[in-house]
């Protein structure tokens, strides 16, 4: 019995995937395809899931920092954990940004975006302070909400009588862009990012529970989007949705029911503020793991307000304006960063220690 | 401060016996020196029952012959030579009974210490269900709860709390449903109190409490023997303290708080009902004003046209934004609340003529808040005495005002920040061990039965 529940595990990581793509839709440039996409890149990042876990059940007590130096030896996994931390710390920097573009853009005009961004991350602060098993828990009770949320959006929206199905058609016309879309990015955000769990998870659950849940919160998360991009199509219509900056926020200012219920984007902000919450702690408590478990530190704790504080400022200067943080997100940071780090270095410490564990009987020494 | 033991061979020695108590207690002048034959009898006025010492300690020494044993008729005697025990035993209201000749002193208790009936319970009103409520005397409380639990496992351990009062402090517990590691537990905690004096449960309350600087009530205080009785039951423990008509339970959830135990005496439908009405209201009692304060001040788009119309010609006369308006009534509202307790009964006329006249209309006329604000305080002041929990109330009246603040610095944004940061800190705090947040956090089943819903009781 490791520290965490399987529905706290659950919780973490469906808040965890959901994350900014509440807001943002998921595979909006595939237009009225978005939902296929969702589903393949679904299929997909249950495969990766299923990679990743492999990559934990070969050492079930060692964390990603730990895995890098038993695949590449101590030197070169020194210095990868050290571009890890990086990583994360700009991960959780990219979900405070996002966060702070939408709460000035619906929320609080007035207030600079830099203060709205500090006093988050005040919050994350406190909550990794508080630990994984404390985040966990957090997770439970707000995972309730958040489906029930979910579902009242989509009575609301369903209600007000303002989608047309037939925007959903012609299905499929044309393959290039769904693959496009699924390739790399529908995959990365949010799948791969689960990656973020690697930091920490032998404090989690064993590598077999972890397998499980990881997949079956991932299937939820990827059901949640499909809706989700059905919903938004068939209400603005295929190129309404792939032109919007955040193209559920604009569905969902649809809502209007007998002219009272209306307006509804301060909930969904809020709404979204919850998943952002867990996204921006996971990756702040990963680099925080990560170089407690690199330095070996008694106590991570040590480590999360100077790592707070480098989030802080990444995410206050890492752009100019939303434009160009949103581009610098899809067109620059999926290449350069989550497909080699998320994806192919992990692949290549799975098959490094696969085979090493293979060669362990015919010992050659200094391979390490 | 006197002698270790007690020495009566002679009659010198009672004499020296008499001399040394009368230094003790510092020539206190209602402790009675009374002989009867050989014998002097020793007591303190007013605790023990006359009546009695006559009856049972006077009158057979004063019969006795010199060779027989001596006797006495209370029911309830020990025999010590123990100086310092016969002190605190004098001060508990037995009477000492020196012989002339023995090595020791027969204690007899004849206590008859003044206290209250049991009457309603003041606080904890139920429409059905027993109506007792304790007292500040130990021995009846506790008679109280056997009367309830008639069963040979209710266990107690006792303590004499305080170095100054020797409070009696009781734990209670079932043997076999409550786990030991509680009752080791809750019994060290109890053990490590050091205190001058326990004049009421809170005192050993701050002392026990898991984090005692928290303010959320993770200790439980009731006056019922009900309740005492059915935490009991669930494999709680309960601390009785004298001179308190409060038992401490422990542990207890955050969610308790927000049952009644009058739950269980409705039929399951009725009690789900009301624990659904009392969870929406609780949830407003936090909310309300600093939604209604976020809203107009930084989300008017989220209003209905016409209900915004409606609200802003009712604003219009006072000049205060809104967050100053809801500081005001809040203020007043704890203000006319704490009025109301402390007041001397005769006047409570005099207080509701002003709170209803001068903060109902007078403030509104003047033009200085607006109404919808005072509908908005009403109806949070409602809904926070609906709160079963005394204590709890507090939690919530705290966390409404900086939600309050929050709301009017930073509007639906800051109302979040301050969920969550309850939330997070909710999630770390447990009672006794048990933490805060279950059933929900961690999940469990079986807690979840009996939750927002009054599960019916089991049918065999």
């Amino acid at each position: 019995m490791k520290g965490l529940s399987s529905w706290q595990l659950y919780g973490l990581m469906l808040l965890f995937q959901l994350g900014t793509n509440v807001v943002f839709g998921i595979a909006s440039p595939a237009k009225q395809d978005a939902w296929i996409t969702a589903g393949i890149s679904l299929i997909l990042g249950m495969v990766l899931l299923w990679m990743y876990s492999m990559l934990y059940g070969t050492h079930a007590n060692t964390n990603w920092s730990g895995l890098l130096s038993f695949a590449f030896g101590r030197y070169i996994g020194a210095i990868l954990s050290v571009g890890y931390v990086f990583i994360f710390i700009y991960s959780a920097a990219r979900n405070l940004r996002d966060l702070g573009e939408l709460t000035n853009n619906f929320l609080l005009q007035m207030t600079p975006m830099w203060f709205v961004m500090v006093i988050f991350q005040c919050l994350v602060t406190y909550v990794c302070y508080a630990g994984v098993q404390r985040l966990g828990k957090l997770a439970e009770l707000n995972v309730p909400i958040i489906i029930f949320l979910f579902l009242l959006q989509i009575i609301l929206l369903v209600a007000s009588g303002t989608m047309r199905l037939s925007l959903l058609t012609p299905v499929a016309a044309e393959w290039k862009p769904i693959f496009t879309t699924v390739f790399p990015a529908s995959l990365t955000v949010p799948y791969a990012e689960v990656f973020a769990f690697a930091a920490f998870w032998s404090t989690t659950m064993p590598p077999k529970g972890f397998r499980k849940i990881a997949i079956l919160s991932a299937a939820t998360a990827g059901l949640m989007f499909m809706v989700l991009d059905i919903l938004a199509v068939s209400t603005l219509g295929p190129e309404v949705f792939s032109r919007s900056f955040f193209p559920l926020m604009t569905t969902f200012q649809m809502v209007n029911i007998a002219d009272f219920i209306q307006d509804l984007d301060p909930f969904i902000v809020t709404n979204y503020m919850t998943s952002v919450l867990f996204k921006t702690s996971i990756f702040t408590y990963a680099a925080c793991a990560m170089i407690s478990d690199q330095w070996k530190m008694n106590h991570l704790r040590a480590a999360v307000i100077p790592v707070s504080i480098i989030v802080c400022l990444f995410a206050i200067y890492m752009a100019d304006n939303l434009s160009s943080h949103l581009f610098t997100g899809h067109q620059w940071a999926v290449w350069v960063i989550f497909l080699p780090f998320f994806v192919v270095l992990p692949m290549l410490a799975l098959l490094t220690i696969k085979l090493k564990s293979k060669l362990q009987y015919s010992p050659s020494k200094g391979d390490g | 401060m006197g002698p270790k033991s007690i020495r009566l061979s002679d009659s010198n020695d009672l004499e020296q016996f008499t001399e040394d108590l009368k230094q003790t207690f510092g020539s206190m002048p209602d402790l009675i020196f009374r002989s009867a034959g050989s014998s002097m009898i020793v007591y303190i006025a007013g605790i023990v029952d006359l009546q009695r010492i006559e009856r049972e300690i006077i009158e057979p020494l004063s019969t006795q012959q010199k060779t027989e044993e001596v006797t006495v008729k209370t029911p309830s005697i020990e025999q010590t030579a123990d100086y310092q025990k016969t002190v605190q035993a004098l001060l508990s209201g037995m009477a000492a009974v020196a012989i002339c000749g023995e090595e020791k002193v027969i204690l007899a208790n004849v206590a008859a210490i003044p206290h209250r009936n049991v009457t309603k319970p003041e606080t904890e009103t139920v429409v059905h269900g027993p109506r007792e409520g304790f007292v500040e005397y130990i021995e009846t409380n506790i008679a109280l709860i056997r009367r309830i639990l008639n069963s040979e496992k209710l266990r107690m351990k006792k303590w004499n709390l305080g170095s100054v009062t020797q409070t009696e402090v009781r734990l209670a517990y079932l043997d076999g449903v409550a786990p030991n590691e509680l009752v080791s537990e809750i019994s060290n905690r109890i053990s490590s109190v050091r205190l001058k004096g326990i004049i009421d449960s809170n005192y050993l309350t701050e002392h026990i409490k898991d984090r005692p600087l928290s303010i959320f009530p993770t200790i439980q205080t009731t006056e019922r023997p009900d309740v005492v009785a059915d935490a009991l039951l669930k494999g709680k423990v309960a601390i009785i303290v004298n001179n308190s008509p409060f038992a401490l339970i422990l542990p207890v959830t955050f969610w308790n708080d927000f049952q009644s135990i009058e739950d269980y005496y409705l039929l399951y439908s009725s009690a789900t009902f009301l624990r659904v009405i009392r969870a929406i209201y609780i949830i407003s009692a936090l909310f309300l004003p600093s939604l209604y304060v976020a809203i107009t001040t930084f989300h008017v788009e989220m209003i209905p046209t016409e209900l915004l119309l409606s609200i802003a010609v009712s604003r219009e006369p006072s000049p205060f934004p809104a967050l100053v308006e809801a500081l005001i009534m809040e203020s007043v509202f704890e203000a006319l609340r704490e009025a109301i307790v402390r007041l001397p009964n005769m006047l409570g006329q005099a207080v509701s003529v002003l709170g209803a006249l001068v903060i109902g209309q007078a403030i509104v006329q003047a033009g200085i808040v607006s109404v919808p604000i005072i509908i908005v305080v009403s109806i949070t002041g409602i809904a926070s005495l609906m709160i079963p929990r005394y204590e709890m109330t507090f939690a919530i009246r705290i966390l409404r005002i900086l939600l309050l603040l929050l709301a009017g610095t930073f509007g639906l944004f800051g109302i979040t920040l301050g969920l969550f940061f309850t939330q997070t800190y909710l999630t770390g705090i447990s009672s006794a061990g048990m933490p805060y947040m279950t059933p929900i956090a961690p999940v469990s089943l079986k807690g979840l039965k009996d939750f927002l819903n009054r599960k019916p009781f089991e049918r065999k």
